[in-house]
């Protein structure tokens, strides 16, 4: 397990390093350059002065060089300034990282409790409305994230003015804990709709599958209330599947949540990277990369772990036993 | 906004919303196809053209069934202006995604070993870079357009079907008719064109037909972010983001073509899952 | 010489333009100092923008200003303030000075401390001048003060407690340049201490200070209760800056009470805000915006065609969508100004005139289809943009494209981000890439001489911003004999006649001056006027 687990860990640091040579060589051979931008938009365009600038930010070293500079810095915790703000990237990544967490594990929860209960309900509700509950995540998970945002925002800020329509705080006096939850229903609920939909389409699925299996054929023979082998043996058995499409979720909710935060000004890593790639501000770009790739490494690590831990016919290294 | 759905996931949860997804996708599909073919006489007005004194008409006006934006340019026009590209914004990387999985996919699995886990680790780094970043870079490059932005969905889509068509092809190695071939003395490409390829055929099909209503949102994903379609051309991102814009006062602008998007990519979702029924039963 | 002069003036231009001027004393109305009585509850106002300055708050140090309330400008001040009621500078921590063709004395104010208690006196004036023109200073940050090198600064010394002396280039108007952000005073201790972090929490003398500062995100300023101006002060007791990129966002916060007032509000929206007995209102900028055309490359090359589409694009219907945000320009000066030609022919929209000139120009509608072409060659234009334009340079561009399929143009958009944006407006390498750009600008002056200036030979890119490639022998004879033409009769015949030539050869089309627009709750603010950089003109809120 523990040699597992190193080569694990080596290979996850090897996927690191490549996310990070890519994000630094790409963006350097993209066109456009931090201090073109910055200056341009202020209509300085002399070229002595742009030269002079681009020195002073050693823009003007080769790739290479500027690569392990970074690298350097980035070993003693060092992940320079924006060039764009001069902010202190660690400072800013911490900030915006944390709005990202409180929002994502928000919508995570919300997506698990929601999608679970509702899988179940749909697996076991006949008639009308269980068509209905068995139709509507489809529709759902069709629908972009952003649209579903605006509809939101609409109905619960600017016409019902139940909830704020944006930021993550009051303007005046805010950031009490009760202000930013109110703050985090909208983008929240906004990002949970597409992963709670599909959590409760692989739940439900997984109970339809299990009501045939045999085990369960013989509990309802032997006489158990149905309720009982609900609870101990399907439910238990259909989570599972939940548990393994984790990392997918994950994933979508890095990506997802740059239109949510598009939508709800909320101030997370997305529309940081989104401004950071198109202002060229290496530095941000190149920390906020590494932070989701290494954000996406863990977790998918956790999940394989704890799916080893749970199934005892997965091996850890990964692999489904035949 | 890859929306990855891993295909053992919609297990027997389709529901019959009453007849075929098929005749539904061509109901839908094609009417919305036939909607841009005659949308000379749909649709008086043309998508691009700006009536500055017909600025923001509500549902059911005169001459504009779904009211127009604040240039006075028509929703009903402008969302059959979308069809084409915003179907072929769906078709073309779905597509493309999957040949290209495929292809990496089988070499992969066939060869293994260093190759597998070279490639496998190139497949590991794209899907830990987030997509929006690579995206944006994509773009950045080529310029923002809509064959640009297909060429972004493409790349991103591509590790995840290089995965699932590997996965197939490791299990499939070990089935007896190949071991059997093998110890014929069958070259891996005999292996590879009669045993692998038509075999993973299959399940290309199905996961490719099930991502193109992803990629239609994808794609206009990345319209609404600025980054897709470019006027005077239109897509229905496009529409979306600018009508939420307007989502205050004309809300439908933003909706409508949410749920056009919302209803063309659940059509070709459940076509695929059908596909994937009929050719289970089929095996 | 005269190149450096007219580099200067453009960059003067520049600089005004895009700088928040301190506007102490140039406004009307400002609110009495508190009668001692019951304490009134703080006023607090919260201020919406999508934009935001980059680089924190440092004046000296700021690379991107933008169209907001300022945070330099109200917490720091400078030795002047430029007033743009008379075009003239005031008096500012400097309450005199001796202009001589090769140096100022400044008397300076006496009893004004920082905000951290350090007294501004003869010696912080040299830290701070030395500080940023001079390399060598220890507290010098290199590149990090992009518009010193505008200012004709060459060394100061101290003549007494409260008084020093600048040495400059000899420049005219040379006492303006210490109005600029550059030349904003901050805290010799502050600078000191804080290091590379100084630019956000800048310690200045104005009559605001720093509570916090988030980069793009919210930035809260409280009244300086030391200020040195005991006799007038501005209304707010707090502000508040809030920072959304998404101007659907900040509209939706001021519908529902979330800000006070927002800046730039979205047009769809201004007739909902009046609904809902908020107060829009627009102020005029000195910003106009414009389609270049390429004269380098056909169908552009053809004076017929330039005018055509001059007559194709419909002003008015650009006016009527930007709601207020906009107001039609016929010609390369604003209507009504100093030196405006108003005998110069506008070309008023009519697509039948277009039509006609691009008959005669040999581009003839086919019998059947809606492109026109000439020898087999259709009438393609590639249109050429940076992507997220907002406002009217937002707006005009669909106006543009309908106007021009209109009269039988085919149009190809190619939009790129900002980051290649200028590059490709310069058209590095290759000046053929595109055929009509959008573009708009911002003038300092109530004079034209800048705006004209700009389509002179001398500034093809790259060497400045003429992306029209306009170079014609005449039109620059005519404003550079103006730039140095001292007699003022003289000088307006050569301005206007420059407007008639750039009439006649259509380099560009004119489409509209902008006007910034202000919305707020009349409930918390009477009043919240811009100065025409589109700055909020700080000392002239008033509130309830």
């Amino acid at each position: 397990m523990s040699r597992y687990l190193a080569r694990r860990g080596l290979a996850s640091l090897a996927i690191l390093v490549g996310v990070s040579v890519l994000v630094f060589a790409a963006m350097r051979l993209v066109p456009g350059d931090p201090i073109t931008i910055m200056l341009g938009t202020a209509e300085l365009a002399d070229p002595k002065f742009v030269d002079e600038f681009r020195r002073s930010y050693g823009l003007d070293q080769p790739i290479p060089v500027q690569y392990w500079a970074w690298l350097s810095h980035l070993l003693t915790g060092d992940f320079g300034r924006s060039v764009v703000s001069r902010e202190l990237v660690g400072d800013l990544l911490l900030r915006r990282l944390s709005a990202t967490l409180v929002l994502g594990s928000t919508a995570a929860v919300l997506a698990l409790v929601v999608g679970i209960l509702w899988g179940v309900a749909a697996a076991y509700v006949r008639g009308l409305f269980g068509g209905v509950l068995r139709s509507a995540p489809l529709f759902l998970m069709a629908l972009p994230s952003f649209s579903i945002g605006i509809a939101l925002g609409f109905i619960f800020a600017v016409w019902l003015r139940l909830l704020p329509s944006s930021g993550m705080q009051s303007p005046v006096d805010g950031g009490s804990v009760m202000d930013i939850l109110r703050h985090t229903v909208l983008p929240a609920v906004t990002l949970a709709v597409y992963p709670s939909a599909f959590t409760a389409r692989l739940t439900q699925a997984s109970i339809d599958e299990l009501q045939r299996e045999d085990f369960v054929r013989t509990a309802q023979a032997s006489g158990i209330p149905p309720g009982r082998i609900t609870l101990l043996h399907v439910l238990p058995n259909a989570l599972l599947p939940v548990m393994t499409n984790g990392g997918v979720m994950v994933g979508y909710m890095l990506t997802a949540a740059v239109f949510v935060e598009a939508v709800f000004a909320w101030p997370g890593v997305g529309t940081m990277m989104v401004a950071a790639v198109l202002n060229r501000d290496y530095p941000v770009v190149q920390a906020g990369a590494l932070l989701v790739a290494t954000t996406f490494v863990m977790l998918s690590w956790i999940i394989d772990v704890l799916y080893g831990l749970v199934d005892p016919r997965i091996n850890v290294r990964g692999r489904p036993a035949q | 906004m890859i929306e990855a759905i891993p295909v053992g996931s919609l297990r027997g949860a389709v529901p019959r919303i009453g007849g075929s997804p098929w005749l539904w996708l061509v109901i839908i599909v094609g009417g919305l196809v036939a909607g841009w073919v005659l949308r000379g006489y749909i649709a008086p007005y043309g998508p691009a053209e700006v009536h500055a004194d017909r600025g923001l008409l509500p549902i059911a006006s005169p001459g504009s069934p779904l009211g127009t934006d604040t240039f006075g340019r028509d929703l009903v026009s402008r969302l059959l202006a979308g069809v084409p590209v915003s179907i072929i914004a769906g078709i073309i990387p779905a597509a493309v995604g999957m040949t290209l999985g495929m292809a990496i996919g089988l070499v992969s699995g066939l060869l293994g070993g260093r190759v597998d886990r070279l490639i496998m680790s190139l497949m590991d780094v794209l899907l830990a870079f987030p997509f929006i970043l690579l995206a944006i870079l994509a773009i950045a490059v080529l310029g923002p357009s809509l064959q640009n932005a297909m060429i972004a969905v493409t790349i991103a889509i591509l590790p995840r079907n290089a995965r699932i068509i590997r996965a197939e092809v490791l299990s499939l190695r070990e089935r007896d008719y190949v071991t059997a071939a093998r110890l014929a003395g069958a070259s891996q490409t005999s292996i590879l064109w009669q045993h692998l390829v038509p075999n993973v055929l299959p399940t290309a099909l199905v996961v490719g037909s099930t991502e193109i209503g992803h990629m239609i949102a994808s794609t206009s994903g990345l319209s609404f972010l600025g980054l897709g379609v470019q006027p005077p051309d239109v897509d229905w991102g496009t529409l979306i983001a600018e009508g939420s814009r307007y989502v205050t006062v004309a809300p439908h602008l933003a909706l409508i073509p949410s749920v056009v998007v919302a209803v063309v990519s659940l059509m070709f979702v459940l076509v695929g899952d059908d596909l994937r029924h009929r050719l289970s039963r089929t095996n | 010489m005269r190149a450096v002069h007219q580099r200067m003036g453009l960059r003067l231009a520049a600089i005004l333009a895009i700088t928040a001027l301190l506007a102490t004393g140039c406004t009307q109305t400002t609110a009495p100092a508190p009668t001692s009585g019951a304490p009134a509850a703080p006023k607090i106002l919260i201020f919406g923008t999508s934009t935001a300055s980059a680089g924190g708050c440092d004046g000296t140090t700021l690379v991107q200003y933008a169209i907001t309330f300022s945070c330099p400008a109200t917490t720091q001040e400078g030795l002047v303030t430029f007033d743009w009621a008379t075009n003239s500078a005031k008096p500012g921590l400097a309450i005199s000075w001796e202009e001589k063709p090769d140096s100022i004395t400044f008397k300076l104010r006496s009893g004004v401390t920082f905000q951290d208690g350090t007294p501004f006196n003869a010696d912080a004036v040299v830290f701070n001048l030395r500080r940023v023109f001079d390399k060598s200073h220890p507290q010098n940050l290199g590149q990090a003060f992009p518009y010193a090198f505008y200012v004709p600064f060459k060394s100061v010394e101290k003549v007494d407690e409260m008084t020093v002396r600048v040495s400059i280039t000899p420049t005219p108007n040379a006492v303006w340049y210490f109005s600029f952000m550059a030349t904003l005073m901050q805290s010799p201790k502050a600078v000191e201490a804080k290091g590379k972090d100084y630019a956000f929490s800048p310690v200045g003398t104005g009559p605001y200070k720093i509570v916090s500062f988030e980069d793009k995100v919210r930035v809260e300023l409280a009244r300086n209760e030391n200020y040195w101006n005991t006799q007038q002060r501005p209304a707010p007791d707090r502000i508040i800056i809030l920072i959304k990129s998404d101007v659907a966002a900040l509209a939706n916060d001021l519908l529902s009470g979330n800000i006070d007032v927002m800046i730039e509000p979205p047009v769809e929206q201004t007739d909902k805000m009046k609904d809902a007995a908020l107060k829009v209102e627009f102020f005029p900028t000195l910003v106009y915006n414009y389609f270049g055309l390429n004269t380098t490359k056909p169908p552009f090359d053809d004076v017929k065609v330039r005018q055509a589409v001059n007559y194709a694009f419909d002003k008015e219907a650009l006016v009527k969508v930007s709601k207020g945000a906009a107001q039609a320009m016929y010609g390369a000066w604003f209507e009504g100004a100093y030196a405006y030609n108003a005998d110069v022919p506008q070309y008023k929209f009519d697509p039948n005139k277009a039509r006609q000139l691009l008959d005669e120009a040999g581009w003839k509608l086919p019998a059947s289809g809606t492109v026109r072409a000439k020898g087999g060659q259709q009438l393609v234009v590639k249109f050429f943009d940076r992507t997220g334009r907002t406002g009217v340079q937002g707006a005009q561009v669909p106006v543009l494209l309908s106007n021009l399929q209109d009269v039988g143009f085919k149009v190809e958009s190619e939009l790129t981000e900002t980051a290649v944006y200028l590059d490709k407006v310069k058209g590095v390498g290759d000046k053929t890439r595109f055929n009509i750009g959008n573009f708009g600008h911002g003038s300092a002056f109530p004079d034209p001489q800048i705006a004209l200036q700009r389509w002179t030979s001398e500034n093809i890119p790259p060497a400045e911003f003429n992306i029209a490639f306009y170079d014609s022998v005449k039109y620059t004879q005519l404003v550079v004999s103006a730039r140095t033409e001292l007699n003022v009769d003289k000088r307006l015949g050569l301005l206007k006649e420059a407007q008639r030539v750039l009439r006649d050869d259509a380099p560009i089309i004119w489409t509209s001056r902008s006007l910034i627009g202000m919305a707020w709750n009349p409930k918390k603010i009477t009043a919240i006027p811009l100065l025409p950089t589109s700055i909020v003109d700080l000392w002239a809120i008033k509130m309830p």
